[in-house]
Protein backbone atom coordinates (compact mmCIF):
# COMPACT_ATOMS: atom_id res chain seq x y z
CA UNK A 1 0.00 0.00 0.00
CA UNK A 2 2.77 2.72 1.08
CA UNK A 3 5.10 1.86 -1.95
CA UNK A 4 2.00 2.43 -4.21
CA UNK A 5 0.96 5.63 -2.70
CA UNK A 6 4.39 6.48 -2.89
CA UNK A 7 5.63 5.72 -6.35
CA UNK A 8 2.35 7.27 -7.34
CA UNK A 9 3.13 10.33 -5.42
CA UNK A 10 6.89 10.42 -6.81
CA UNK A 11 6.08 9.89 -10.17
CA UNK A 12 3.27 12.56 -9.98
CA UNK A 13 5.97 15.03 -8.21
CA UNK A 14 8.27 14.64 -10.97
CA UNK A 15 5.62 14.52 -14.00
CA UNK A 16 4.23 18.33 -13.16
CA UNK A 17 7.07 19.47 -11.11
CA UNK A 18 10.26 18.53 -12.65
CA UNK A 19 11.32 22.16 -13.90
CA UNK A 20 10.45 23.32 -10.26
CA UNK A 21 12.36 20.54 -8.47
CA UNK A 22 15.45 21.56 -10.58
CA UNK A 23 15.18 24.87 -10.21
CA UNK A 24 14.61 24.58 -6.23
CA UNK A 25 16.81 22.42 -5.49
CA UNK A 26 18.33 23.40 -2.19
CA UNK A 27 15.34 23.47 -0.65
CA UNK A 28 14.44 20.07 -1.95
CA UNK A 29 17.48 18.77 -0.60
CA UNK A 30 16.68 20.45 2.72
CA UNK A 31 13.56 19.26 2.90
CA UNK A 32 14.70 15.86 2.67
CA UNK A 33 17.15 16.52 5.05
CA UNK A 34 14.95 17.14 7.63
CA UNK A 35 13.04 13.80 7.39
CA UNK A 36 16.17 12.50 7.53
CA UNK A 37 17.23 13.97 10.59
CA UNK A 38 13.73 13.41 11.97
CA UNK A 39 13.94 9.18 10.94
CA UNK A 40 17.62 9.57 12.81
CA UNK A 41 16.61 11.45 15.99
CA UNK A 42 13.36 9.23 16.10
CA UNK A 43 15.39 5.92 16.03
CA UNK A 44 18.20 7.51 18.26
CA UNK A 45 15.03 8.25 20.97
CA UNK A 46 14.42 4.92 20.71
CA UNK A 47 17.87 3.89 22.32
CA UNK A 48 17.09 6.26 25.36
CA UNK A 49 13.43 4.94 26.10
CA UNK A 50 11.73 8.25 24.00
CA UNK A 51 9.29 7.99 21.21
CA UNK A 52 7.85 10.45 19.16
CA UNK A 53 3.81 10.88 18.70
CA UNK A 54 3.33 11.77 15.70
CA UNK A 55 -0.23 12.75 14.16
CA UNK A 56 -1.44 9.19 11.99
CA UNK A 57 -0.29 10.55 9.10
CA UNK A 58 2.82 11.63 10.04
CA UNK A 59 3.84 8.11 11.76
CA UNK A 60 2.49 6.61 8.07
CA UNK A 61 5.11 8.45 6.64
CA UNK A 62 7.99 8.09 8.90
CA UNK A 63 7.00 4.00 9.05
CA UNK A 64 7.38 4.27 5.61
CA UNK A 65 10.64 6.39 5.58
CA UNK A 66 12.12 3.86 8.53
CA UNK A 67 11.54 0.97 5.87
CA UNK A 68 13.60 3.24 2.69
CA UNK A 69 10.08 2.61 1.02
CA UNK A 70 9.84 6.15 -0.66
CA UNK A 71 13.58 6.53 -1.18
CA UNK A 72 13.40 3.17 -2.88
CA UNK A 73 9.91 4.89 -4.57
CA UNK A 74 12.05 7.91 -5.70
CA UNK A 75 14.94 5.83 -7.14
CA UNK A 76 12.71 3.67 -9.16
CA UNK A 77 11.76 6.99 -11.01
CA UNK A 78 15.37 7.37 -11.26
CA UNK A 79 15.79 4.22 -12.54
CA UNK A 80 13.26 4.12 -15.77
CA UNK A 81 14.96 7.44 -16.45
CA UNK A 82 17.46 4.83 -18.26
CA UNK A 83 15.13 2.54 -19.92
CA UNK A 84 12.24 4.78 -21.26
CA UNK A 85 11.90 5.36 -24.74
CA UNK A 86 13.71 8.56 -25.40
CA UNK A 87 10.62 10.30 -26.87
CA UNK A 88 8.19 9.77 -24.28
CA UNK A 89 7.30 12.49 -22.07
CA UNK A 90 8.04 10.89 -18.84
CA UNK A 91 11.56 10.11 -19.92
CA UNK A 92 12.11 13.60 -20.66
CA UNK A 93 10.52 15.16 -17.34
CA UNK A 94 12.19 12.34 -15.13
CA UNK A 95 16.08 13.87 -17.17
CA UNK A 96 14.99 17.56 -15.35
CA UNK A 97 15.37 16.40 -12.19
CA UNK A 98 16.94 13.06 -12.25
CA UNK A 99 20.01 13.97 -10.39
CA UNK A 100 17.86 15.93 -7.92
CA UNK A 101 16.21 13.49 -7.26
CA UNK A 102 18.68 11.01 -6.98
CA UNK A 103 20.36 13.26 -3.95
CA UNK A 104 16.88 13.15 -2.10
CA UNK A 105 16.53 9.93 -2.33
CA UNK A 106 19.68 9.05 -0.71
CA UNK A 107 19.22 11.46 2.25
CA UNK A 108 15.74 10.07 2.95
CA UNK A 109 17.59 6.31 3.06
CA UNK A 110 19.94 7.12 5.52
CA UNK A 111 17.37 6.61 8.06
CA UNK A 112 16.84 3.53 6.82
CA UNK A 113 20.78 2.34 6.68
CA UNK A 114 21.30 3.59 9.97
CA UNK A 115 18.65 1.75 11.97
CA UNK A 116 18.45 -1.50 10.36
CA UNK A 117 22.87 -1.72 10.03
CA UNK A 118 22.78 -0.96 13.71
CA UNK A 119 19.84 -3.70 14.23
CA UNK A 120 21.83 -6.45 12.62
CA UNK A 121 25.06 -5.49 14.79
CA UNK A 122 23.48 -5.63 18.09
CA UNK A 123 21.65 -8.50 17.19
CA UNK A 124 24.70 -10.25 15.39
CA UNK A 125 25.70 -12.22 18.17
CA UNK A 126 22.25 -13.60 18.68
CA UNK A 127 21.82 -15.01 14.59
CA UNK A 128 22.94 -18.67 16.13
CA UNK A 129 19.38 -18.83 17.17
CA UNK A 130 17.96 -18.81 13.82
CA UNK A 131 18.33 -21.11 11.04
CA UNK A 132 16.92 -22.07 7.50
CA UNK A 133 14.95 -19.46 5.23
CA UNK A 134 15.09 -16.78 7.45
CA UNK A 135 18.63 -17.00 8.34
CA UNK A 136 19.34 -16.89 4.62
CA UNK A 137 17.11 -14.46 4.14
CA UNK A 138 18.75 -11.91 7.45
CA UNK A 139 22.33 -12.98 6.05
CA UNK A 140 22.01 -11.98 2.21
CA UNK A 141 19.82 -8.95 2.40
CA UNK A 142 21.71 -6.92 4.84
CA UNK A 143 24.82 -7.89 3.06
CA UNK A 144 23.07 -6.82 -0.54
CA UNK A 145 21.17 -4.23 1.52
CA UNK A 146 25.00 -2.77 2.64
CA UNK A 147 26.98 -3.07 -0.49
CA UNK A 148 23.97 -1.13 -2.35
CA UNK A 149 24.39 1.11 0.53
CA UNK A 150 28.45 1.36 -0.13
CA UNK A 151 27.71 1.61 -3.87
CA UNK A 152 24.81 4.28 -3.33
CA UNK A 153 27.05 7.00 -1.76
CA UNK A 154 29.76 7.86 -4.66
CA UNK A 155 26.64 7.80 -6.78
CA UNK A 156 24.89 10.46 -4.70
CA UNK A 157 28.01 12.96 -4.04
CA UNK A 158 28.72 12.64 -7.29
CA UNK A 159 25.35 13.68 -8.29
CA UNK A 160 25.59 17.21 -6.86
CA UNK A 161 26.10 18.91 -10.17
CA UNK A 162 29.52 20.81 -9.25
CA UNK A 163 31.16 17.76 -8.20
CA UNK A 164 29.93 16.15 -11.40
CA UNK A 165 31.51 19.05 -13.36
CA UNK A 166 34.72 18.46 -12.03
CA UNK A 167 34.92 15.04 -12.59
CA UNK A 168 34.50 15.21 -16.35
CA UNK A 169 32.17 13.33 -18.23
CA UNK A 170 33.63 10.10 -19.15
CA UNK A 171 34.81 9.38 -15.08
CA UNK A 172 31.40 10.72 -13.91
CA UNK A 173 29.45 8.19 -16.78
CA UNK A 174 32.03 5.28 -15.79
CA UNK A 175 31.09 5.52 -12.48
CA UNK A 176 27.10 6.22 -13.00
CA UNK A 177 27.49 2.20 -14.42
CA UNK A 178 27.35 1.62 -10.84
CA UNK A 179 24.26 2.08 -10.81
CA UNK A 180 22.79 -0.88 -12.51
CA UNK A 181 24.95 -3.05 -10.10
CA UNK A 182 23.30 -0.82 -7.19
CA UNK A 183 19.51 -1.70 -8.32
CA UNK A 184 20.26 -5.12 -8.85
CA UNK A 185 21.41 -5.44 -5.05
CA UNK A 186 18.20 -2.99 -4.27
CA UNK A 187 15.88 -5.84 -5.70
CA UNK A 188 17.68 -9.10 -4.13
CA UNK A 189 17.60 -7.13 -1.01
CA UNK A 190 14.30 -6.56 -0.82
CA UNK A 191 13.29 -10.30 -2.11
CA UNK A 192 15.89 -11.80 1.05
CA UNK A 193 14.16 -9.47 3.36
CA UNK A 194 10.77 -10.84 2.43
CA UNK A 195 12.38 -14.08 2.82
CA UNK A 196 12.97 -13.51 6.16
CA UNK A 197 9.81 -12.55 7.48
CA UNK A 198 7.48 -15.45 8.96
CA UNK A 199 5.05 -16.74 6.55
CA UNK A 200 2.19 -14.22 7.95
CA UNK A 201 4.07 -10.93 7.50
CA UNK A 202 5.17 -11.85 3.98
CA UNK A 203 3.06 -10.01 1.53
CA UNK A 204 3.01 -10.94 -1.76
CA UNK A 205 1.67 -7.66 -2.99
CA UNK A 206 4.47 -5.98 -2.05
CA UNK A 207 6.83 -8.49 -3.82
CA UNK A 208 4.69 -8.91 -6.93
CA UNK A 209 5.02 -5.01 -7.37
CA UNK A 210 8.62 -4.61 -6.72
CA UNK A 211 8.82 -7.59 -8.85
CA UNK A 212 6.83 -6.52 -11.47
CA UNK A 213 8.62 -3.01 -11.36
CA UNK A 214 12.12 -4.40 -11.71
CA UNK A 215 11.42 -6.81 -14.19
CA UNK A 216 9.74 -4.26 -16.63
CA UNK A 217 12.74 -1.70 -16.06
CA UNK A 218 14.78 -4.98 -16.86
CA UNK A 219 12.76 -5.56 -20.25
CA UNK A 220 12.96 -1.91 -21.13
CA UNK A 221 16.35 -1.38 -20.72
CA UNK A 222 17.25 -4.58 -22.79
CA UNK A 223 15.23 -3.77 -25.46
CA UNK A 224 16.54 -0.23 -25.49
CA UNK A 225 20.34 -1.69 -25.39
CA UNK A 226 19.51 -3.92 -28.38
CA UNK A 227 18.13 -0.84 -30.57
CA UNK A 228 21.02 0.71 -30.27
CA UNK A 229 23.42 -1.87 -30.95
CA UNK A 230 21.22 -2.43 -34.18
CA UNK A 231 21.02 1.11 -34.89
CA UNK A 232 25.03 1.47 -34.20
CA UNK A 233 25.58 -1.73 -36.85
CA UNK A 234 23.29 0.39 -39.15
CA UNK A 235 25.14 3.42 -39.44
CA UNK A 236 28.14 1.62 -39.35
CA UNK A 237 27.35 -0.47 -42.37
CA UNK A 238 26.51 3.06 -43.99
CA UNK A 239 30.09 5.06 -43.27
CA UNK B 1 14.84 36.99 -0.08
CA UNK B 2 14.37 33.51 -2.16
CA UNK B 3 17.66 32.18 -0.07
CA UNK B 4 16.29 33.29 3.03
CA UNK B 5 12.79 31.52 2.70
CA UNK B 6 14.79 28.40 1.42
CA UNK B 7 16.20 28.04 4.28
CA UNK B 8 13.45 29.12 6.65
CA UNK B 9 11.05 27.03 5.40
CA UNK B 10 12.75 23.43 6.00
CA UNK B 11 13.02 25.28 9.60
CA UNK B 12 9.54 26.00 10.03
CA UNK B 13 8.90 22.34 8.26
CA UNK B 14 11.05 20.84 11.53
CA UNK B 15 9.45 22.86 14.08
CA UNK B 16 5.91 22.23 13.14
CA UNK B 17 6.35 18.87 13.18
CA UNK B 18 7.54 18.89 16.94
CA UNK B 19 5.01 21.01 17.66
CA UNK B 20 2.69 18.62 16.36
CA UNK B 21 4.50 15.30 17.39
CA UNK B 22 5.27 15.23 21.63
CA UNK B 23 8.32 13.70 23.04
CA UNK B 24 7.26 11.02 24.99
CA UNK B 25 9.06 8.40 27.65
CA UNK B 26 8.45 5.18 27.23
CA UNK B 27 7.62 3.12 29.77
CA UNK B 28 8.63 -0.35 30.71
CA UNK B 29 6.28 -3.06 30.82
CA UNK B 30 5.80 -4.23 34.95
CA UNK B 31 4.10 -7.15 35.07
CA UNK B 32 1.72 -7.74 32.32
CA UNK B 33 -1.66 -9.27 32.14
CA UNK B 34 -1.79 -13.01 33.25
CA UNK B 35 -2.31 -15.82 30.17
CA UNK B 36 -3.71 -18.81 31.14
CA UNK B 37 -5.27 -22.35 30.11
CA UNK B 38 -7.92 -24.24 29.92
CA UNK B 39 -7.57 -27.67 31.00
CA UNK B 40 -9.22 -29.93 28.48
CA UNK B 41 -11.09 -32.80 29.97
CA UNK B 42 -9.86 -36.38 30.78
CA UNK B 43 -6.13 -35.28 29.62
CA UNK B 44 -4.03 -36.76 32.64
CA UNK B 45 -0.68 -35.40 34.05
CA UNK B 46 1.76 -33.53 31.94
CA UNK B 47 5.60 -33.76 32.05
CA UNK B 48 6.57 -31.25 34.42
CA UNK B 49 6.40 -31.19 38.37
CA UNK B 50 3.56 -28.64 39.81
CA UNK B 51 4.56 -24.93 40.67
CA UNK B 52 4.95 -21.26 39.94
CA UNK B 53 8.56 -20.90 38.43
CA UNK B 54 10.52 -18.02 37.27
CA UNK B 55 13.03 -17.89 34.50
CA UNK B 56 15.22 -14.92 32.50
CA UNK B 57 16.55 -14.66 29.51
CA UNK B 58 18.08 -12.01 27.12
CA UNK B 59 15.96 -9.84 25.19
CA UNK B 60 16.34 -7.24 23.11
CA UNK B 61 17.16 -4.84 26.04
CA UNK B 62 18.70 -6.18 29.02
CA UNK B 63 16.37 -9.69 30.89
CA UNK B 64 13.10 -10.41 30.51
CA UNK B 65 11.57 -12.80 33.65
CA UNK B 66 8.50 -14.62 33.10
CA UNK B 67 6.92 -16.55 35.41
CA UNK B 68 5.43 -19.82 34.47
CA UNK B 69 2.64 -21.67 36.43
CA UNK B 70 2.98 -25.46 36.40
CA UNK B 71 -0.60 -27.11 37.00
CA UNK B 72 -1.21 -31.27 36.74
CA UNK B 73 1.85 -31.31 35.06
CA UNK B 74 0.57 -28.93 32.19
CA UNK B 75 1.96 -24.92 31.68
CA UNK B 76 -0.94 -23.65 32.92
CA UNK B 77 -0.50 -19.79 33.53
CA UNK B 78 2.27 -17.35 31.60
CA UNK B 79 2.97 -13.70 33.21
CA UNK B 80 5.56 -11.44 32.08
CA UNK B 81 7.56 -9.76 35.47
CA UNK B 82 9.94 -7.90 33.99
CA UNK B 83 11.35 -6.48 30.92
CA UNK B 84 12.80 -3.20 29.58
CA UNK B 85 12.18 -3.98 25.79
CA UNK B 86 9.61 -1.28 23.92
CA UNK B 87 5.98 -1.47 24.63
CA UNK B 88 5.45 -1.91 20.28
CA UNK B 89 7.53 -5.36 20.81
CA UNK B 90 5.82 -6.37 22.85
CA UNK B 91 2.34 -5.69 21.49
CA UNK B 92 3.65 -7.92 18.59
CA UNK B 93 4.63 -11.01 20.13
CA UNK B 94 2.94 -11.22 23.83
CA UNK B 95 -0.54 -12.46 23.28
CA UNK B 96 0.47 -14.59 19.62
CA UNK B 97 3.79 -16.58 22.14
CA UNK B 98 2.29 -16.72 25.44
CA UNK B 99 -0.84 -18.20 23.81
CA UNK B 100 1.14 -20.18 21.42
CA UNK B 101 2.96 -21.79 23.99
CA UNK B 102 -0.49 -22.49 26.05
CA UNK B 103 -2.24 -24.31 23.36
CA UNK B 104 1.08 -26.01 21.99
CA UNK B 105 2.57 -26.55 25.15
CA UNK B 106 5.86 -26.29 23.70
CA UNK B 107 8.18 -23.20 23.04
CA UNK B 108 9.25 -24.26 19.80
CA UNK B 109 7.71 -21.51 17.60
CA UNK B 110 8.56 -19.00 15.37
CA UNK B 111 9.76 -15.87 16.38
CA UNK B 112 7.60 -12.75 15.32
CA UNK B 113 9.76 -10.77 12.84
CA UNK B 114 10.41 -7.37 13.54
CA UNK B 115 10.64 -8.27 16.86
CA UNK B 116 12.75 -11.51 16.74
CA UNK B 117 14.83 -10.81 19.78
CA UNK B 118 12.19 -9.65 22.18
CA UNK B 119 10.59 -13.07 20.85
CA UNK B 120 13.34 -15.00 21.90
CA UNK B 121 13.54 -13.45 25.30
CA UNK B 122 9.85 -14.57 26.02
CA UNK B 123 10.52 -18.36 24.64
CA UNK B 124 13.60 -19.01 26.22
CA UNK B 125 12.91 -17.48 30.07
CA UNK B 126 9.78 -20.12 29.41
CA UNK B 127 12.49 -22.26 28.74
CA UNK B 128 14.66 -21.69 31.68
CA UNK B 129 11.54 -21.34 33.90
CA UNK B 130 11.02 -24.56 32.73
CA UNK B 131 14.31 -26.26 33.95
CA UNK B 132 13.31 -25.89 37.51
CA UNK B 133 10.10 -27.80 36.43
CA UNK B 134 11.45 -31.21 35.02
Amino acid sequence: MALTFFLGISLLGIYFFSDWIRKNALLCYLVAMVFAFEGLFREVLSFYDYEIDYPSLLEWVMEALDKGIISTALFIWVMFGGALNARSTLRKKILICRGEVSIMASYLIMPHLFTYTYEFLVGFSRLSRISGMVLWGVLVGFIAGMVAGLIMLPLFVTSYRNIRKKMGGKRWKALQEYAYLFYGLVYFHIVFEWLAKSSEERSLYSLGLYTIVFLSYLSLKLLKVIKQSRRRKTLGGVV
Amino acid sequence: MKRFITYLLPLVLLCGIHIISPIEKLEPLGASSDYVRVPEENEGRGPYKDGVYEGSAPAYKNELFMQVTVQNGWISGLSILKTDDDKEYLEKTEAPLLNGVLESQSTDLDAITGATFTSYGLLDSIDNALENAL
